[in-house]
């Protein structure tokens, strides 16, 4: 679930790490992940959950 | 009398590591084209050290005492922290996670190191090693336990993995029986480990000042 986008737009590291796409930037959005979904037999509760932020071209739209 | 060892300093002898070399040789490289002069590398370093968890649970006790500084905070934590004086001095956005009776807060970076500096210094050692790192993301309830730290099942841990723009900061709950502390007093019970969210506050665990 996408709980956020972050501002401002970043630049795309992987790209620019090569010296490719200079410049270019788009947003890391902050998504959660229940962490019964993440980790087959989790030991917590199912509420339990994880936030990390993904940048937008490893995310599709669904 | 003071309760130190006298261990010597041993510094790493041998070959520079690779990292080591690299690192010297780009700084000798933009020191050399004119890019950053030595001094503002020593001078960063020099405000890198200076940050301690004092200036993070300033702005936590304040937090506790004014409502509206809260509200802006949670909003944005960049900003409520300029308002303090406290400087960012990178490009990184501070996301204050609040704890509440609901929901506790823990922050790791999975990747490396990534750590809200600007208010609250280096991180400990742990944080950085790869334990807490690959286990808080897995088994924050464990990890939390050895800490010392029970989350009743029925509290939500959210766990926040700081890997790339963004820093988080915990807010932790303010202990009941403080509703009288001065501003000053609250900041003393504020410690790092309750700041990233693997301990909570108990007054009864005062700061040693």
């Amino acid at each position: 679930m996408i709980e956020a986008v972050m501002e401002p737009p970043a630049v795309n590291n992987e790209e620019e790490g090569f010296g490719r796409n200079v410049g270019q930037k788009r947003h890391y959005y902050r998504v959660a992940i229940p962490l019964t979904d993440l980790w087959p037999g989790y030991g917590g509760s199912a509420a339990d959950g994880l936030r990390i932020e993904v940048y937008e071209s490893w995310l599709e739209r669904i | 009398m003071h309760s130190h060892d006298h261990a010597p300093i041993t510094v790493p002898d041998g070959t520079p590591g690779y990292y080591e070399v690299m690192e010297t040789a780009i700084r000798e490289l933009l020191a050399e084209k004119g890019l950053i002069h030595p001094s503002e590398i020593r001078r960063q370093l020099e405000v890198l050290d200076s940050r301690t968890p004092q200036l993070g649970a300033k702005v936590v006790a304040r937090a506790w005492v004014d409502p509206e500084f809260r509200a802006r905070l949670l909003l944005n934590g960049r900003s409520a922290c300029e308002e303090l004086g406290i400087t960012f001095y990178d490009d990184t956005q501070l996301i204050v996670l609040e704890n509440t009776r609901d929901v506790h807060n823990l922050i790791v970076c999975t990747l490396c190191s990534c750590y809200p500096r600007p208010v609250l210094g280096l991180p400990p050692d742990w944080y950085k090693q790869k334990p807490y790192r690959a286990r808080a993301v897995k088994e924050p309830r464990n990890v939390l336990a050895e800490f010392g730290t029970a989350i009743p099942e029925d509290v939500e841990i959210r766990v926040s993995d700081s890997t790339a723009m963004v820093r988080y900061l915990v807010l932790p709950q303010r202990p009941s029986g403080t509703e009288t502390w001065s501003e000053e007093e609250l900041a003393s019970l504020v410690t790092r480990d309750a700041m990233i969210g693997v301990a909570i506050i108990d007054p009864q665990e005062r700061k040693v000042q």
